[in-house]
């Protein structure tokens, strides 16, 4: 009879001792989850998220990104301006985004590579958004080009691809919150 | 999938930020896999295992 006593005051302890142990760490994760949603999306941008891996290769990637985007805009108006470029220093020029563009490129692979496998997943179905809104749009469009709507240009393709990517990524990091 | 994986963090003491250190995941995903949003892969399966020392089945079961 003892025995039975002390094995359920036993179990009570455990379990309100659990109970305690549970509400503490709700506390902390409530904390850390509060520290994540007081960030701007600049710094959500900028600063990366998940692992310490993660937000360095997230880094990398907006950094060499920014500098695609910039290298494409400074060089497409140098291009276009009036100034007459040396021997071949117009085609040298026109590389250079391409190059830093494979340079995105290859830090992107790597962020997917190393990064967990539920931000992977939530990547893919991102890409998967992007790419097939990208092929409907140009595929569609096509068809409203021969009934008289105005043409478009190649890079608001690759806008719309891009936006449609960032969406997709969103729309699956909803679901998995 | 079921799993315990609240229970064991909170006999550890470990919030889900420490957890996702100590797998080398992010936040979000243990969050994902507690909320039963994500059910994780073999390989992050096992860490699990090793980490707690326990069987894979003792930490995840089937929805009945």
């Amino acid at each position: 009879m003892l025995d039975i006593k002390k094995s359920k005051l036993y179990t009570l302890c455990m379990t309100s001792n659990l109970y305690n142990k549970t509400m503490k760490i709700d506390t902390m994760d409530d904390m850390d989850m509060n520290k994540a949603e007081q960030k701007t999306l600049w710094q959500k941008i900028l600063c990366g998220s998940g692992s310490k891996q993660d937000q360095r290769n997230q880094i990398h990637f907006v950094i060499w990104t920014f500098l695609w985007a910039l290298s494409l805009v400074a060089v497409t108006w140098g291009l276009k301006s009036d100034y007459d470029f040396p021997y071949r220093l117009d085609w040298l020029l026109a590389i250079v985004p391409t190059l830093l563009g494979i340079v995105v490129l290859i830090t992107y692979i790597r962020f997917l590579r190393e990064t967990d496998e539920m931000l992977r997943k939530i990547q893919l179905e991102g890409l998967a958004i992007g790419f097939g809104v990208g092929v409907l749009f140009t595929s569609g469009y096509q068809l409203f080009e021969t009934v008289g709507a105005p043409p478009i240009d190649s890079h608001d393709t690759v806008a719309i691809m891009m936006f449609a990517w960032v969406f997709g990524q969103l729309l699956a990091m909803r679901r998995y919150q | 999938m079921k799993n315990t994986l609240r229970v064991l963090r909170a006999e550890r003491e470990w919030s889900q930020a420490t957890l996702a250190e100590k797998l080398e995941v992010s936040r979000q995903t243990i969050n994902a896999i507690e909320t039963g949003k994500y059910d994780p892969g073999l390989p992050l399966a096992f860490k699990l295992s090793q980490l707690f020392g326990i069987p894979i089945e003792a930490i995840f079961s089937p929805d009945d």
